[in-house]
């Protein structure tokens, strides 16, 4: 049992951290940055791409969560793409939900809102059973959060079967891993701009850190989103199933929740200041926590999984 | 990463599993009931090389690492939450400790009998009015001659009236105006110890918990254990070691109750068909079964580290903090699901709720936790 990182994925950590310092830091994401960064953190073989996925787009969403979940997006399509023996030309997105529907009979309808789906020249379309590349037409979200991630609705129309129902299995866990990564990162950035609150504070002469009430919501900040890291690195490494991957995003996007709030109340009011990072943050944690149908439909889908002789009422 | 377990790990993982389903499962509530110590369950388990899980076979110990151990805790945590915790603590921090700090002469009077199964052992740093705060502790050790005296009391001592030695926490002097504590080995049957009494517990039945007393306890110096003064590095070292214990156990009783309302939800029927088909218990399920994984997943991280020799002072800290308070809502839950049932001992879950409680206050409470983890992210520029 060694649920440590060893030294390439602690150094595939590490160029992450600086990537995202480098190309992320400053500005929106450009569809050329996203697409490299894809391209670069898909770059392992099998399992090692799922967990080398989620540990980019954590460090990606730490500096912009944006930016992590567009990378994510496109990243866990490139996945996808390269498990049906397809070319990872131009720039895809997995879509699904909404009122799409995608069987061995045909594709069509509008999915949910998906970060860097505005940028994006192909779709895949992930149903129950099936995978499809589909054209469609993008049309922009115009949701409050993940400024700059290119999220938009996709209209499907025509397109060809990629794939079955294994592909479409793991269609669902990749995108699920990569928004519990992006996330995980949410939770580490909270907890970074907690500390950053306290730095400041202390430079004007408090001293928040020996309060016992902003111990403990740094403590619980730390609590949570190691534990959403965990369940995360887990399903990527271990439990691409539905059932883990879908523990793994209830975490990590609840701990995100918390992580912010919490670190917005160590920041005291200057957390609401209009622009400012911490409100951001807020704005994005609570994006990342509604998509994809959101904590229920992952808590049905573990459910399910439970209780397979129980159908639902 | 690899998440598999090794051999060895799987191996005790299974065979504590087994055991504990035939012979601990099916009198665990009878033994609460009656607050009866099992003691010809703790023999078998004695000779089932699980009271010295982590000392070397040369003293008498199974030889296996920290995660091993904490996955056996977790199995016995997950059927009888009394019999684990004398388990825990002759491992973690009795056994633990002498291994570590001791002489070769201490391990072959003091350790191979515990670590083979002959006693179990029990750690005494509480006293009825200092716990977290070790600097109110008073039980003192005075020089006398080649020898110290050992005079005050000690609370909340697991197997205190069971254990065949103790390791004590006491104040040996004074440096720079604060407290020194050093670590003694003793006998229970040694002059000057008393049992003073046995605790009536919420949880844990089972389990023995009692007030022990010294009374111009006269020990020879080879009854210290590592150098004076060293009392609180060891206890503290215990202490981390003892914390992913701690985790396992709390996640055992989570998948104990757990296991158990998965059942009812299948089981009983209401409004023309079994309960699990309603949205709102299903999800809480749900949510349940993640928060054990979360809980699983940090215990392992944390055992982890330790066997690799690093420091897991912060990991074991969130590892207990997390999986402790999951316990609680989860056993709160699975209650709930069973609605009056719940409430009645006819179902293990009641067992399992008065038990859970308890593992947010021992070795550490909640709140001490967090003041480990805080310490750590604040001395941390990044804190992940």
């Amino acid at each position: 049992m060694n649920p440590l990182l060893n030294e390439d994925e602690q150094a595939a950590r590490a160029a992450a951290r600086t990537m995202a310092a480098e190309a992320f830091s400053v500005g929106a994401a450009t569809p050329e940055a996203i697409g490299a960064a894809a391209a670069s953190v898909t770059a392992a073989d099998g399992v090692q791409s799922n967990l080398h996925m989620t540990l980019a787009v954590e460090e990606i969403a730490r500096v912009a969560p944006a930016a992590g979940a567009a990378v994510g997006s496109v990243a866990a399509a490139a996945l996808v793409l390269r498990e049906a023996g397809q070319e990872p030309n131009g720039l895809a997105v997995c879509v699904g939900g909404g009122s799409v529907s995608a069987d061995e009979s045909g594709v069509a309808g509008t999915s949910e809102p998906v970060p860097a789906a505005q940028y994006a020249d192909r779709f895949i379309v992930i149903g129950d059973d099936a995978v499809w590349m589909a054209a469609g037409a993008a049309t922009s979200a115009d949701l409050d959060g993940l400024a700059g991630s290119g999220l938009a609705r996709v209209e499907v129309s025509s397109g060809e079967q990629i794939g079955g129902a294994d592909l479409a299995q793991l269609g669902r866990a990749v995108l699920r891993l990569q928004q519990s990564a992006v996330a995980v990162g949410i939770s580490a950035a909270a907890q970074d701009a907690a500390l950053t609150a306290i730095a400041d504070a202390k430079e004007s002469g408090g001293a928040p850190d020996r309060s016992q009430a902003v111990q403990w919501a740094l403590a619980d900040i730390a609590t949570e989103a190691e534990a959403a890291r965990v369940a995360t690195w887990h399903s990527a490494c271990a439990d691409t199933t539905d059932q883990g991957s879908a523990m793994a995003l209830v975490l990590a996007t609840d701990a995100a929740a918390k992580a912010v709030r919490l670190a917005a109340k160590i920041g005291g009011v200057e957390s609401a200041a209009a622009g400012g990072r911490m409100a951001e943050l807020q704005r994005d944690a609570k994006l990342v926590e509604l998509l994809g149908g959101g904590a229920a439909a992952q808590l049905g889908t573990i459910a399910d999984a439970l209780l397979p002789d129980v159908p639902r009422a | 990463m690899d998440w598999k377990l090794t051999a060895d790990q799987s191996m005790i993982r299974e065979m504590v599993r087994e055991f504990a389903d035939a012979e601990i499962a099916p009198h665990a509530a009878e033994w609460d009931r009656r607050k009866e110590f099992p003691s010809a369950t703790f023999e078998q388990l004695g000779e089932l090389g699980l009271f010295g899980m982590v000392v070397p076979e040369e003293w008498g110990g199974a030889g296996l690492d920290g995660t091993a151990y904490c996955l056996a805790l977790e199995e016995l945590g997950r059927v009888d939450a009394s019999t684990c915790v004398a388990i825990s603590v002759t491992n973690s921090v009795y056994c633990a400790p002498v291994n570590k700090f001791g002489t070769d002469a201490q391990k072959d009077r003091w350790l191979r009998p515990c670590a083979s199964g002959q006693w179990l052992g029990a750690f005494c740093l509480s006293e009825p009015d200092a716990g977290s705060d070790a600097a109110g502790l008073t039980t003192r050790a005075e020089r006398r001659g080649d020898d110290y005296v050992l005079n005050g009391s000690k609370a909340w001592i697991t197997s205190g009236e069971v254990c065949g030695a103790m390791l004590v926490f006491a104040v040996s002097g004074e440096v720079a105006g604060k407290p020194e504590f050093s670590a003694f080995i003793v006998p229970r049957e040694h002059d000057g110890v008393a049992i003073i009494h046995r605790e009536e517990k919420m949880g844990l039945r089972s389990s023995c918990t009692n007030q022990v007393g010294f009374e111009d306890c006269v020990l020879s110096s080879d009854h210290l254990l590592g150098n004076e003064g060293d009392g609180l590095k060891i206890a503290l070292d215990s202490l981390d070691g003892g914390r992913a214990g701690i985790a396992a156990q709390s996640v055992g009783i989570a998948q104990g109750a757990f296991d158990v309302a998965h059942s009812y939800l299948q089981e009983r029927d209401a409004f023309g068909g079994p309960i699990g088909r309603f949205e709102g218990l299903r999800h809480e399920l749900g949510r349940m079964a993640a928060e054990i994984r979360a809980g699983r997943l940090l215990y392992l991280r944390a055992a982890t580290l330790r066997d690799r020799g690093l420091r897991n002072t912060r990991q074991a800290a969130i590892a207990k903090l997390h999986a402790s308070e999951a316990s609680n809502r989860i056993a709160y839950q699975a209650v709930q699901m069973h609605g009056g049932y719940g409430y009645v001992t006819d179902y293990d879950v009641e067992r399992f709720y008065r038990d859970a409680r308890v593992t947010t206050i021992y070795e550490g409470t909640s709140e001490i936790q967090r003041l480990v983890i805080a310490r750590a992210v604040l001395q941390s520029a990044t804190g992940a």
